[in-house]
């Protein structure tokens, strides 16, 4: 009791004078000001002056643990070949000239150094209205800086479309691409238009195209590949793999495997 | 290719996703079967190792109901959604009808087309 009045005298003391604070009832003028605000706010939005409500749903883009991964994977062996190199537990069993262990461990090292310096870009997140895209419709997509996008020149959609077949031969398993289809969707350079926070871009697919498709050795992969050139930092990329189909999900339809001398 | 074994598309090839259509099936063996099969496949083709999958099977059973040597019947099926027959560089997919049947010489088998531009019929 005496702690629930101390934290609300605490409380009291943080406010401004016109605050009349959370722990009050939200009187009825101040929600309608609060919805007019956020009408505002929505059709400042639809002009195209930030992001539309209906894309809520993030394509799935590789978080910054892939980028710390990449760089642990270049700065562990740096250390390893330095430590080898100048350390003194070395000596004796293994024998790498400074110079050849001083060269390899820098360039490793500045190699995984700029890597981590990529953690500096603004993250971007590429957002739809819907999880899988008609190939006959056309769609609108957006893309969004988690901030302002200092430093980046320029950014670039391209779609991609692959035809990926594994197979083995001994004990080796082989996967073969062919890219039967690439467009540039948005491009800056091209537009002329300077990177923005948000803004969107158009999705379209050739006529008759195929669909997505994956079995056990064989898929059509449809890819979003995003591109942001970053002044001094490294470049962010997104390849983002697309759920392309007319209507039904065809997938609970492909039947089960147990056909012996198949048609 | 089996002369006892017959699948009958009422001279169509090419179907839509979605499409009803009516397969009629024919035997004529030296015995009576004790069980007939027609099956719809899916299967890939170029340089991966193949899949396939059936994607509807019917099955006749003497158990069910006795199976004469010679005989027919009609089944209505809608076609699949996907996927849809593709012919790329690396990847292919074709469809077909197999039809085996108990103490036949061999299956019948029918390649057709699952394509969203329509019908040859």
């Amino acid at each position: 009791m005496v702690l629930g009045r101390l934290k609300s005298f605490i409380k009291g003391l943080a406010q401004a004078p016109d605050d009349e604070g959370a722990w009050w009832p939200v009187p009825e003028t101040q929600q309608i000001a609060s919805s007019a605000v956020e009408q505002a706010s929505r059709e400042r939005k639809s002009r195209g002056e930030g992001l539309d409500v209906r894309y809520r749903i993030e394509l799935k883009t590789p978080g910054r643990a892939s980028r710390v991964g990449c760089a642990g994977v270049l700065l562990i062996p740096a250390v390893v070949v330095g430590f080898l190199t100048f350390g003194n537990m070395a000596q004796g069993w293994v024998n790498i000239p400074p110079y050849v262990g001083g060269s390899i461990a820098a360039v490793l090292g500045l190699g995984g150094a700029y890597a981590l310096l990529g953690l500096l870009a603004p993250r971007l997140k590429v957002l739809a209205d819907r999880e899988t895209f008609d190939p006959a419709a056309l769609h609108t997509l957006a893309w969004s800086f988690s901030g302002t996008p200092r430093g980046v020149r320029r950014l670039r959609v391209r779609l991609a479309g692959q035809e990926r077949a594994t197979y083995s031969q001994g004990t080796t398993t082989t996967t073969d691409t062919h890219a039967f289809h690439k467009v540039v969707l948005y491009d800056t350079q091209e537009s002329g238009e300077s990177v923005t926070t948000v803004g969107t871009f158009d999705l379209d697919f050739p006529p008759d195209v195929m669909h997505s498709f994956k079995s056990d050795n064989n898929e059509i992969r449809w890819t979003l590949e995003v591109k942001a050139w970053v002044s001094f930092l490294p470049d962010i990329r997104h390849n983002l793999v697309l759920t392309v189909w007319a209507d039904e999900d065809p997938r609970s339809y492909y039947g089960w495997d147990d056909t012996e001398g198949a048609v | 290719m089996s002369e006892q074994l017959q699948i009958d598309l009422n001279g169509q090839t090419q179907f839509k996703p979605g499409d009803s259509i009516n397969v009629a099936v024919a035997w004529e063996l030296p015995d009576a079967p004790r069980w007939i099969e027609l099956s719809l496949i899916w299967r890939t083709q170029g340089r991966g190792t193949t899949d396939r999958a059936a994607a509807f099977r019917h099955r006749w059973e003497a158990t069910e109901r006795p199976l004469d040597p010679a005989g027919a019947y009609v089944i209505d099926l809608v076609m699949p959604p996907g996927p849809l027959t593709y012919g790329g560089q690396l990847v292919g997919i074709g469809w077909g009808f197999r039809l085996d049947a108990d103490g036949a010489d061999d299956v019948a088998k029918r390649p057709i087309v699952l394509t969203r531009g329509g019908n040859n019929a």
